[in-house]
């Protein structure tokens, strides 16, 4: 090349350069990143879901909206989640109300029975929004449709459990939520009962009220543990409480003489029970509780049903499966949110 | 080698405006780079704000409604009628057109929530009015309420998305100070380049304009000085310069060649005066041979008439030798009175020498000298002098041989070698005495005895004819004879005569 050409060719190099390193730097900066790349897609959705949970613990919850957030997402739906970290009623009834006067097409619920609520959840039927229950705390109504583990299975389960592993002789006592609603306070305990039958090595001691709050467990089980030392079981029907009632069990160092039987599945119920201070846990599929919640929803959107029951399968989960049943769900949330 | 197509030259002026075209340009790009960063964020910061006030002033606009009407329920006033119309009707026209400068999933739900609450607000307070109009209390007390709660509901919702807007907001307003940062060190990194560039590109002209240059002045000084072997200057470049370099190189080529031209025609001038100069010696050496020759013939007819008489008498008197005699007598004398400008063959040089020989024979007698001749008829024809061999031989005879009571003897041999004809005399004499050899040599010997041609004569005849010098060669010992060699070239105008003659000799 001649050297006269060599300037404008480098020229043309350097300024090529220049230019393709200005657009990599600043790309970013020229178009709106604060969009998501999905929102457009989901601007242009069939419905406007609203999903409204008392997050009772931030990892379950998380992916019970990414499998709900999944199906809705392949239904062309809109999801909004409200979430409250604390039990403040105000702060859900704005949720729910707002939900309710913006004429949304379905609601998800997991909220405490109080009247305040329940009252809204009235008036959401009286304007033909769909409500579909993810717990199962809500006291029955004809049209209130429910996605959630059955109270009776639970209290079956548990029982079962508790009788397989009392070889000898065992006190036993049980939190239950008081979230629940009357009708699944007594189907809980119905269904422990029928599991346990008249096996004469098990004695159900006490029966507590939890508040569905580690803190509040902890209190409970120090009691317990302090006053009935007896007691050699302790069964709990929510994830909080039975992260509480192993945190005591370690602080006071009776893992070898308490069994632990829980509810629900986190990371730190997970690590509990690989070092065997939980026996085992009776949990569901959060990502499907919430998958299920939408298909519920559309289905009652589709086919005008009234009214629509849907129990999730439980999972037995102690150390042998711990891993294996804690990665399906945590794949499963991958999978329905990459 | 010969390039393919034609090249565009790129001048001087082209490069310069190149150059300076593309650090304008670099600098330019760089400027509006930074204009426009800094815009692009103002404007970013400015529809973050301006939006956020939109939401507020829609949110006073709610509050203005539900005030209004209240007024107008409590005290039915037509004036809080028509400020009620008035500020319903702004957020009738606003709600629709309400955006989100960050439409986020849940940011455009809220925003969704916030029309749709309000189309079901703006419902509400119409049947508030009515009932007001119907006097129906219940009705608009219970309506009031349902405005009052949507009210409430769209005020919590647009502080809710305002709030996340200003979270947005502030969360880029680091994050855009972050790129700012960025897109500064980079502008400064660019100008760094630009200006790294700039003085690259001006050193580098520079330098392809004055090295070329440079080049030529001192190639120009060299050749000033009389030095045109300088090596051709290379061109480089295909600007002004270069057609002046190669315009140079040329100019340089073509005095050298000149130069040569002039030599060579100053030296065939000099070698055509020589030629002229040795023409008029020749001619001299001529005119005194024709006047030493004029002044020994007193009447050549008259000699001869009487030489054959004498010829014709020898013959009556059948005194045959004597007729010979007088007849080679005569014939001697005619070779000898023949023009000495006009050339004579070999054999006739040896014819003649056969004459003198038996002339010398009858003067001498048989037994004092022999003669030998030996000529190689393939040089018969080859061109000498006349005379030129009779001196030699004459020479040899009163130097050599005329002293020996017997036993003398001459050869004379005429063969070609090595591209020569070469005439070699030999005499068995006494050989030359060395002043005297010493005066042939340096040419001071100039008369000879019968024919008044001394060696020296021959020798400058040989040199005019042949257009050379040193073609007699003298070697002489005493009591060993002497032997004179004549190498006479055959190049020239004789050349082809020796071929046609020396065919099958070479």
């Amino acid at each position: 090349m001649r050297p006269i050409r060599i300037i404008p060719a480098i020229s043309l190099i350097l300024a090529f350069f220049a230019a393709l390193i200005a657009f990599k730097a600043t790309h970013w900066f020229w178009e709106d990143t604060a969009m998501p790349s999905t929102s457009l897609n989901t601007m242009a959705y069939r419905y406007h879901f609203v999903m409204i949970a008392h997050n009772t613990e931030e990892t379950y919850w998380k992916q019970v909206h990414t499998g709900a957030l999944s199906v809705a997402r392949n239904a062309d739906s809109a999801l909004e989640y409200f979430s409250s970290r604390f039990l403040n009623l105000k702060e859900l009834e704005r949720y729910l109300e707002m939900a309710i006067l913006s004429s949304v097409d379905g609601i998800l619920i997991s909220i405490p029975n109080q009247p305040e609520l329940t009252a809204l959840i009235t008036e959401a039927f009286t304007k033909e929004i769909p409500i579909v229950s993810l717990s199962n705390s809500l006291e029955t109504h004809p049209r209130l449709s429910y996605v959630g583990i059955s109270a009776q299975n639970l209290g079956y389960q548990s029982g079962m459990a508790l009788k397989k592993a009392a070889v000898r002789k065992i006190r036993a006592a049980v939190l239950i939520n008081s979230n629940f609603s009357t009708e699944s306070y007594q189907n809980y305990l119905h269904g422990f009962h029928r599991a346990i039958g008249s096996d004469s090595n098990i004695r159900l001691e006490m029966v507590v009220n939890s508040k569905g709050e580690s803190i509040s467990a902890e209190e409970q089980t120090q009691q317990i543990l302090k006053h009935h030392p007896h007691i050699q079981a302790i069964i709990c029907t929510d994830p909080n409480d039975t992260l509480g009632v192993a945190k005591v069990v370690v602080d006071q160092n009776r893992v070898s003489q308490t069994l632990i039987i829980g509810c629900g599945l986190t990371e730190e119920i997970a690590n509990y029970i690989k070092r065997e201070v939980i026996w085992g846990v009776l949990a569901e599929d959060p990502n499907e509780l919430g998958a299920q919640g939408i298909n519920t929803l559309i289905r009652l959107k589709t086919k005008n049903a009234e009214q629509e029951i849907y129990n999730l399968p439980l999972f037995w989960v102690d150390k042998s499966n711990v891993n294996q049943i804690y990665s399906k769900f945590s794949y499963t949330a991958r999978r329905k949110n990459p | 080698m010969k390039q393919i197509g034609h090249r565009v030259p790129v001048t001087i002026r082209s490069k310069l405006l190149y150059s300076f075209l593309i650090m304008i340009g670099i600098f330019t790009l760089v400027s509006l780079f930074s204009y426009y960063s800094e815009q692009h964020m103002l404007n970013r910061f400015n529809v973050l704000l301006s939006n956020n006030l939109k939401l507020k002033e829609f949110r006073t606009n709610i509050d203005n409604v539900v005030t209004s009407l209240e007024q107008y329920l409590i005290s039915r006033n037509f004036n809080m009628l028509r400020q009620y119309y008035q500020y319903s009707q702004e957020v009738d026209a606003d709600y629709p057109n309400l955006k989100t400068i960050e439409p986020s999933l849940d940011n455009y739900l809220l925003l969704e929530n916030i029309r749709n609450m309000t189309r079901s607000f703006l419902k509400q307070t119409e049947i508030a009015v009515q009932a007001k109009r119907a006097r129906d209390s219940s009705g608009y007390h219970k309506a009031f309420l349902e405005v009052v709660r949507y009210g409430t509901n769209i005020n919590w919702a647009i502080d809710r998305l305002i709030t996340q807007q200003l979270e947005e907001s502030s969360r880029q307003y680091l994050y855009i100070s972050k790129r700012l940062a960025t897109i500064q060190r980079l502008g400064l990194l660019l100008i760094i380049g630009a200006l790294i560039f700039s003085v690259i590109t001006t050193l580098w002209v520079s330098f392809r304009l004055t090295t070329p240059l440079q080049r030529l002045a001192k190639a120009a000084q060299i050749i000033s000085k009389g030095n045109f072997s300088t090596e051709p200057l290379q061109v480089t470049t295909e600007d002004e310069i270069g057609v002046v370099t190669r315009a140079f190189n040329e100019m340089t080529q073509n005095i050298s060649k000149l130069f040569a031209e002039i030599k060579l025609q100053s030296d065939l001038a000099q070698r055509l005066q020589e030629q002229e100069l040795q023409n008029l010696s020749m001619k001299n050496v001529l005119r005194e041979a024709e006047l030493q020759a004029l002044q020994s013939q007193i009447n050549p007819h008259f000699l001869f008439n009487m030489l054959n008489a004498g010829v014709q008498l020898a013959i009556i008197e059948c005194a045959d030798q004597t007729a010979e005699y007088i007849d080679k007598v005569s014939n001697l004398l005619r070779y000898n009175l023949r023009q000495l400008d006009k050339p004579v063959s070999l054999a006739e040089e040896f014819n003649h020498l056969q004459t003198y020989f038996f002339i010398l024979k009858s003067r001498y007698g048989e037994e004092r000298f022999t003669f030998e001749t030996e000529l190689d008829p393939n040089i018969a024809s080859f061109q000498i002098p006349l005379l030129t061999l009779q001196p030699i031989v004459e020479n040899a005879l009163i130097h050599g041989i005329e002293n020996l009571e017997s036993g003398g003897k001459i050869q004379v041999q005429a063969f070609l070698e090595a591209g020569q004809v070469i005439i070699r005399v030999h005499d068995n004499g006494r050989g030359i005495p060395p002043d005297t050899l010493q005066q042939i040599k340096e040419g001071q010997s100039k008369t000879g005895h019968t024919t008044g041609l001394g060696l020296q004569n021959v020798k400058e005849r040989l040199r005019i004819f042949f257009g050379e010098s040193d073609l007699m060669w003298i070697d002489s010992k005493p009591n060993d004879g002497t032997t004179i060699e004549l190498r006479l070239p055959t190049y020239g105008r004789y050349e082809r005569e020796i071929d046609d003659a020396c065919t099958g000799c070479r």
